[in-house]
């Protein structure tokens, strides 16, 4: 059976929840999915309310009415919009910094509505699979009850054969935000991209995404040094740079040499940082930081060939574009 | 009193005849060593010419290496210490006071070593093995790409970019951003170029291969990204136009480096010695770009040749055709002192480094390779034996599915001298089919065409007018009259396996043999002969082929009494000669 950990500070939020008096919440749930070790939760974060002002999730009487009473519930049942869940969870992971993700969703509802709503827990958990990074399929639902209060986690996994189910997991509270190891990285570029008369394909927007595609293989192949020494021992908080091949080679194709238009610079810098899971090899949190440098350069390139595209409708020929990033930071996206 | 010189080469086979001086080279760890030795090739008046020869050796050798003396033919040691000296100044040598001056007279074979100080020293032994003990060896490699913009009609702005380039590489190696990964057996060093750490033996033990060189350590050039000089912002795009006209010409540099360091070499001077390699290469290839075209590809090779412990690097030119680089082979066989009548530095001869072994290049095939390999003696009593050098694939009856029994065992001899012929580099041509070599006769002329499809027999004559053709490869023919003369042509025979070492037929009015050996004691006149026998049928069983006799010793007269050649008939032997080519 799956052990899950959760933060001792999850226990405050899920107060909140339950303080707030509805009948029915729910929400996703940010973490670390372990690859066969410990998976870890660390926050919740309550899907908002819909465009037309209902909930994502109702409780639903037999006959379908709805109802807002916790009493009475008779055979009740769950009904949520699965797409803006998903679609929430889609932006919450794109806004999680390297080493989280959205693992999975939190639900109040009474017991007996809960034992209805399997079907409908694991659609909602599977379209949130999907959009979300993590490669695993499965995402946990952790269920809240009120009368007595009570935690249960279960993961939904997806048969062989096609069918979801829901299996009991074990649920634990343990101090994790405090020990986690955290690394940060500046990742800095300044790189001058031929564009070549003869080539058809040369356009500034392919050049910027060659360019990054080819950038990304270098950071995932690149070797990694923390606080500047080669990665030992069970401590790694600090400050991450990556080792580049020297003097990378590009590959030109095409004539040599060629005529050149012109040059598409693109230079500065992304801000990364990942955390590290206790008792999680150090090889986990690199790969974490590492994506969380790809995700970062991805978001700004795409932002700057947007920029460009709309620039370049207006007028020719291009001219200095910039584009300033956002902060994120991990505390706001916890419940509060 | 100096200590003794150690020796790990054999000067005496690879120092001249006549006058000329032979450098001898060493390592700094291990003074009084010397580990191989380099014939000069260029000369300026009858002194060495210190400058070319200075641009050569750079190259040749692995980085750790120096010229640590010199032997002069028919000379003084004076002048062998002076000859040293002056080319240690000219490499930029440290001075040293370990010097090794040696000579040799012209008429003997004797070589005396002096001190620096000019007395004589003694000569102990050492082995390849005690060296390798205190060296580890390391490799890199780095692509670099050059990328350069000129605005049209202006040629020689190409050569001073490219030169400008070529000199920020090369001090870029050797900045503070830049480090080294070296993989050791159980987790990766990091080295810097300057460092203050302590000495550390980082250099892991490894096995010695059949080429009898370790495991090199492979090493990464990589670039620290700093964010401290650096300045930060956010990414910013921006387009350039360029002038009308302008071109981009782009060019790569392969780096290849081996380096020989003390196993307790602290980290940042095995860094060191990497990156001043790294730096001669590209100087090199650097020139070389600039001077002829920008499109050459240079590579460097490493070759592992018997007269050296250590491998020696050549570059060579990928788009050159290997006729034409034979000047810089000869020079290389020269330099080293080996035979002018063997391919050893064709770039199918390189070493090829894969993962943390290195490998020559051998080709894997459905035959078997060398079946006499291990076999023990048969017993002739003071005997010599002498074998062929080098690989051959077996080839005999029924194979790739050719029913030739019965009359295809001359084939299959030819087959498998032709597979000697392609394994020793001679050339790349696959061994012909029986219909090939039918053919091949008939088109010489030698044969009519319904030769071809036949289950004719072919004999010695035959084959040397098929390796003529297809190889270029001349053979001497022996004739005798009756099988009891063949011992009488052991001595030939021997001789021939000693200098050529080609596999020989054996054929004439009997069956066909391949002949690889003999063992035969000149005295007594007794004799034996290694037989690789085609007319075998079966699997490729090594086990089977030997016990069943197919390979093995054959006495001339056995210890019944039998004769292995038949009396009453002649025999023709084919002697292969090799090429005389490099």
């Amino acid at each position: 059976m799956r052990t899950v950990v959760g933060d001792e500070a999850l226990d405050g939020a899920v107060d909140s929840i339950v303080a707030a008096g509805r009948a029915v919440a729910l929400g996703l749930l940010i973490g670390r999915l372990g690859s066969g070790g410990r998976d870890f939760v660390v926050g919740l974060v309550q899907t908002p309310v819909k465009e037309d002002g209902g909930d994502a999730a109702v409780l639903l009487s037999s006959s379908g009415n709805q109802s807002r009473s916790r009493s009475g519930a008779g055979s009740m049942a769950l009904s949520i919009d699965a797409e803006w869940v998903a679609e929430h969870a889609r932006q919450i992971s794109r806004m999680l910094l390297g080493g989280l993700g959205v693992v999975g969703l939190y639900c109040l509802a009474p017991d007996s509505a809960f034992k209805q709503s399997t079907a409908i827990l694991c659609q909602v958990s599977n379209a949130v699979a999907a959009v979300t990074s993590i490669s695993a399929q499965e995402r946990f639902v952790l269920q809240i009850s009120t009368s007595p209060r009570r935690l249960a986690c279960k993961v939904c996994t997806v048969e062989p054969n096609g069918s979801s189910s829901l299996k009991p997991c074990e649920w634990k509270l343990a101090k994790i935000s405090t020990n986690l190891q955290s690394l940060t990285c500046t990742y800095s570029f300044d790189a001058s991209i031929p564009v070549r008369s003869a080539a058809q394909a040369d356009t500034f927007k392919n050049k910027l995404l060659s360019w990054t595609a080819s950038e990304i293989k270098v950071i995932q192949s690149a070797e990694v040094l923390i606080n500047n020494e080669l990665q030992e021992g069970e401590n790694y908080s600090g400050d991450v740079q990556l080792l580049l091949p020297f003097n990378n080679k590009e590959v030109v194709e095409g004539d040599n040499p060629a005529i050149v238009t012109g040059n598409v610079n693109v230079k500065g810098s992304v801000d990364a940082r990942a955390y590290g899971f206790p008792r999680e090899p150090a090889s986990m949190a690199i790969d974490a930081i590492k994506e969380d440098i790809i995700a970062s350069l991805r978001n700004r390139i795409d932002i700057l060939c947007e920029e460009a595209e709309q620039q370049s409708a207006e007028q020719a020929p291009l001219s200095l574009l910039s584009h300033c990033g956002s902060v994120r930071s991990l505390s706001s996206l916890f419940l509060s | 009193m100096a200590p003794a010189v150690r020796v790990l080469c054999d000067l005496a086979k690879q120092s001249q005849e006549n006058a000329g001086v032979a450098w001898l080279i060493g390592v700094p760890w291990m003074p009084w060593t010397i580990v191989s030795s380099i014939r000069c090739l260029r000369y300026k008046d009858g002194d060495p010419d210190y400058a070319a020869e200075e641009g050569e050796l750079r190259i040749l050798l692995p980085g750790g290496l120096e010229v640590i003396g010199a032997l002069l033919v028919g000379s003084d040691a004076a002048k062998a210490c002076a000859v040293a000296t002056k080319i240690r100044e000219v490499l930029n040598l440290v001075s040293s006071n370990d010097i090794v001056a040696a000579t040799r007279s012209s008429s003997s074979d004797g070589i005396t070593f002096f001190s620096q100080a000019l007395q004589p020293i003694e000569q102990s032994s050492f082995s390849a093995k005690e060296f390798w003990e205190s060296t580890a060896l390391l490799h890199c490699q780095v692509e670099l790409g050059l990328s350069i913009y000129t605005s049209s009609g202006t040629s020689s702005d190409l050569k001073k970019q490219l030169d400008g380039k070529i000199r920020d590489l090369a001090e870029s190696f050797t900045s503070s951003t830049t480090v080294c990964i070296m993989e050791g057996s159980s987790r990766s060093f990091l080295a810097r170029s300057q460092a203050n750490e302590e000495l550390q033996s980082v250099f892991p033990d490894s096995a010695l291969f059949d080429s009898s060189i370790p495991h090199p350590l492979a090493v990464k050039l990589l670039t620290q990204q700093s964010k401290q000089t650096d300045e930060v912002i956010a990414p910013v795009v921006h387009y350039t136009p360029s002038a009308e006209g302008t071109l981009l010409h782009t060019a790569t540099v392969s780096l290849d480096v081996l380096c020989l360091v003390s196993r307790n070499s602290a980290l940042h001077k095995a860094m060191n010695t990497i990156t001043r390699a790294l730096t001669i290469q590209l100087e090199s290839i650097g020139k070389a770009l600039s001077a002829r075209n920008t499109s050459l590809q240079l590579r460097p090779y490493h070759f592992k040749v018997p007269a050296s412990v250590h491998p020696v690097t050549a570059i060579f030119d990928k788009n050159q055709l290997e006729r034409d680089s034979v000047d810089l082979r000869k020079a290389l066989h020269s330099r080293l002192g080996l035979p002018l009548d063997r391919p050893l530095f064709r770039v199918a001869n390189a070493l090829t480094i894969r993962g943390p072994q290195f490998i020559s290049n051998r080709i894997d095939g459905k035959r078997l390779l060398d079946v006499h390999l291990g076999l023990p003696r048969c017993g002739i009593s003071g005997g010599e034996v002498s074998v062929i050098d080098g690989s051959y694939e077996y080839y005999h009856y029924l194979q790739d599915r050719m029913d030739d029994k019965g009359w295809g065992c001359a084939y299959r001899s030819l087959q498998t001298i032709m597979s000697w012929f392609r394994l020793q580099h001679y050339t790349s041509m696959k061994e012909p089919s029986h219909r090939e070599i039918q053919a091949t006769l008939v088109e010489i002329g030698d044969k009519e065409p319904s030769f071809v499809g036949s289950q004719e027999w072919i004999g010695a004559i035959e084959l040397s007018f098929v390796l003529d053709k297809l190889l270029g490869v001349t053979s001497k023919i022996l004739s005798v009259r009756s099988g009891a003369d063949l011992p009488e042509k052991c001595r030939e025979l021997a001789a021939h396996f000693d200098t050529q070492g080609t596999p020989v037929m054996i054929g004439g009015g009997v069956l066909a043999y391949t002949l690889l050996g003999v063992d035969y004691n000149e005295f007594t006149g007794e004799s034996a002969f290694l037989i690789l026998d085609p007319h075998y049928t079966g699997g490729e069983d090594l086990k089977t082929i030997r016990s069943g006799g197919w390979c093995g010793w054959k006495k001339a007269v056995s210890d019944t009494g039998r004769e292995f050649f038949l009396r009453n008939k002649f025999y023709n032997l084919l002697l292969p000669q090799r090429p005389q080519a490099v």
